[in-house]
């Protein structure tokens, strides 16, 4: 396709609508509609989802409706659905159509929230062909944020199969009135007003360090990005927005421990032993109701007879939620919090360093990377047919702990080599996982079943538990067959020799 | 991705207007709908103003040299779009045959473009031919005008029976009354009679109407220019009855 031509481009102050409309109306016949005023409400997720498809969403109000629109980076429709009611906050509130198949993808579990209001007045003029066909729209916007004037763009809107006729209009109004491409688009000068940017969230923490730097002085800003993300999901928590607000605290949880126990001997022992017990508890306390996220998210799909189970389990939520809400209300709580605020904002002044303070955080990062590897291949080795499911899990949080360390201390590691390292370790973590969900979830549906049983529930319920039971035993069955396989490849030679140059042993 | 076609052996029976009133209404409803003009005559892409001319002809899209989404021009409203006629669909029947199963070709066409739109309406030539039985073996409905007389009413049958002995895909047939004038006793009697005796014949029915042919001098369908006449309650009655069968 030839180049498209810019589609928004900046009016300056002094130019109005009526100057682009005669600057038209001079090359040839046009029409102008009656202007439209809209008010729209642009939505993403916490973590800025549509946006990285994108694009972004919003809903469009005028006097005709309301209109779900999405848009994609160039400013184009990509699907649009009528919006009867009110705004949709999961992807499964959304209408049936094309609109919906696509965003299913893209939002997932999370819900979407509202981002920015603007309210924008439309003059929209059409050009005419000599048969009076609309060959091109050329929109004339006046945006409004709140009480920031966002100013005046021109939108040139294409009509299918008239691309000449899109050029000549973006030449002439280059030309005639000098009119520049606009960079933006209108959400982001509208989250440029409420002093917010689109992707200013995201659950991934890449902080950048330096080889050479202490590792003391590498603890602050690794730790305080953590504690950052715990802080700003809280909220979403509380309201109970959707599951991933508790899932990302406390992924920011376990790797703070992570990180903990990585920097204890460089961190003042009275600071790694009070963080190690707080997190631990914070982690503790976190857990039912992610456990009953996991396990009501993993009940949705099966079908109508699961009803009273999935009943039960919302009760107990709702009660877990509770108690949980009170907990982040709670002294102990934000006691914690404000602690380990202080702690990273300025690690050298939380008491007497350790012994490995100055050590430059690369070999800090390297030596207890190579203790995490170690410990997995040990036991991974271990691991025999005839081993408990108990001998897995317990490999799967070594792992885990492993990819924490990697990716926490990445900027200070080899990119090519992690890149593989962590790959392969991808791999045998994806077996783990899948052995250890299934494992758990069937044990909870075992307990499941038999709550239901002492309730009274009728037999068609405990029955389609067995179903599920059934399934999710033949599956974990099916990955316990294949670890073996899983870990070898792990720890093949070559794997190793890949780890070596990672961590810098010369490999002769 | 459903496929309409609005089809008759016979000329001069309302079959254009059909097509461009439900495809209009199609849109406006919220369906991405595609208009496709088969007719050499290019009525319908008069009507929206567009220029009936297809770079390489019917045989370059035939032949799949040129895609079908490359030639398709926006009309002037929202979600509906135009595939020109070209004169050089008066022989499109020739260059059909010369490819290799000239009844699918039309279907894998469409192919192309199926991800982007939910309706595709076809104004077919008034004739039968190879391009009507690419047409039958493309669609999921055939959308046929009758003017109420007992002749048309026979081609129906013949219609019927001829569709009911192809082999390949089969599309459903659905019957309407068109340029209906109920001042006329053959007109009332034909359409309080045929729906009883035979199936697919639609309740909803389009009045002969000045407002359908004033559709030429507007150049635009007749919901745009005559909203609340009763030719526009016509085709949305007809749309609603056409939109909810499958």
């Amino acid at each position: 396709m030839p180049d498209t031509p810019p589609h928004r481009f900046a009016v300056p102050d002094g130019t109005g609508a009526d100057d682009v409309v005669a600057a038209l109306a001079r090359a040839g016949p046009v029409l102008v509609e009656r202007p439209v005023t809209r008010r729209r409400t642009f939505y993403d997720t916490f973590d800025w989802r549509v946006h990285a498809a994108g694009g972004a969403l919003e809903v469009e109000e005028d006097g005709a409706g309301a209109r779900l629109v999405w848009r994609g980076g160039d400013g184009l429709v990509r699907a649009e659905a009528r919006l009867a009611g009110r705004a949709p906050r999961l992807a499964g509130d959304l209408p049936d159509g094309p609109l919906r198949d696509g965003l299913l993808r893209v939002l997932d579990v999370r819900a979407l929230l509202p981002v920015a209001k603007v309210r924008t007045t439309t003059t929209s003029v059409r050009v005419l062909d000599g048969e009076g066909k609309t060959v091109a729209r050329v929109a004339v916007d006046h945006d409004v944020a709140g009480s920031a004037d966002l100013g005046r763009h021109v939108r040139l809107v294409p009509v299918r199969g008239y691309d000449r006729a899109l050029g000549r209009v973006a030449a002439l109004l280059a030309k005639d009135l000098g009119l520049q491409p606009a960079a933006d688009d209108v959400l982001r000068t509208a989250l440029a007003a409420a002093g917010r940017r689109a992707g200013d969230y995201s659950a991934r923490v890449r902080v950048q360090l330096s080889y050479g730097t202490a590792s003391i002085d590498a603890a602050g800003p690794v730790l305080a990005s953590l504690l950052r993300v715990v802080e700003a999901n809280q909220q979403g928590v509380r309201d109970d927005v959707d599951p991933e607000f508790l899932h990302d605290l406390r992924v920011a949880v376990r790797r703070t421990r992570t990180a903990v126990r990585a920097l204890r001997g460089a961190l003042p022992d009275a600071v790694a032993d009070e963080a190690t017990g707080g997190f631990r508890w914070a982690q503790q306390v976190t857990g039912p109701v992610r456990d009953l996220d996991v396990h009501l998210l993993d009940l949705a799909a099966a079908g109508g007879d699961l009803a009273p189970a999935v009943d039960l389990l919302r009760r107990r939520r709702a009660a877990e939620h509770r108690r949980l809400v009170r907990t982040l209300g709670s002294p102990r709580w934000r006691d914690l919090l404000a602690w380990w605020g202080r702690v990273v904002a300025d690690p050298r002044a939380s008491g007497p360093p350790g012994p490995e303070a100055e050590l430059p955080v690369a070999r800090l990062a390297r030596d207890r990377i190579a203790r995490a590897d170690r410990r997995v291949r040990r036991a991974g080795r271990a691991i025999g047919d005839a081993s408990p499911a108990e001998a897995l899990h317990d490999l799967r949080k070594r792992a885990k702990e492993l990819r924490y360390l990697l990716e926490l201390f990445a900027s200070v590691l080899p990119p090519d080599d992690l890149g593989d390292v962590v790959d392969e370790l991808k791999a045998l973590q994806e077996n783990l996982g899948d052995f250890h969900d299934y494992d758990v979830q069937e044990a909870a549906l075992r307990a499941l079943a038999a709550d239901l049983v002492a309730a009274g529930e009728s037999p068609a319920t405990v029955m389609a538990i067995g179903v599920l039971v059934e399934d999710l035993h033949r599956r974990s069955q099916h990955a316990r067959a294949e670890f073996a396989g899983r870990f070898a490849a792990f720890d093949r030679p070559a794997a190793r020799r890949r780890r070596d140059r990672l961590l810098g042993v010369l490999v002769p | 991705m459903r496929v309409l076609a609005t089809y008759s052996i016979k000329g001069g029976v309302g079959k254009t207007s059909a097509a461009v009133n439900l495809a209009y209404l199609a849109a406006r409803e919220g369906n991405r709908t595609l208009l496709w003009d088969l007719d050499p005559q290019g009525a319908a892409t008069w009507l929206f103003r567009i220029r009936p001319r297809v770079k390489g002809g019917g045989a370059a899209l035939v032949r799949r040299k040129r895609a079908l989404g490359d030639v398709i021009k926006g009309t002037d409203f929202d979600r509906l779009d135009l595939a020109p006629a070209d004169l050089s669909y008066r022989h499109l029947d020739l260059d059909l045959d010369a490819t290799r199963k000239p009844r699918r070709r039309l279907a894998k066409v469409l192919g192309d473009v199926a991800g982007e739109y939910d309706l595709v309406v076809l104004d077919c030539p008034p004739s039968i031919s190879l391009v009507s039985e690419s047409v039958f073996e493309a669609s999921t409905t055939l959308l046929v005008p009758l003017v109420p007389s007992t002749l048309s009413v026979r081609t129906l049958d013949q219609l019927t029976a001829f569709l009911g002995q192809l082999d390949g895909r089969c599309p459903g047939l659905l019957a309407f009354f068109s340029m209906a004038d109920r001042r006329k006793r053959l007109h009332r009697e034909v359409m309080e009679s045929v729906p009883r005796q035979r199936d697919g014949v639609l309740a909803s029915s389009v009045p002969s109407s000045t407002d359908v042919e004033r559709m030429g001098l507007h150049r635009a369908p007749v919901p745009e220019f005559a909203p609340r006449s009763k030719a526009a309650a016509a085709y949305e009655a007809l749309w609603h009855e056409v939109g909810g069968r499958r």
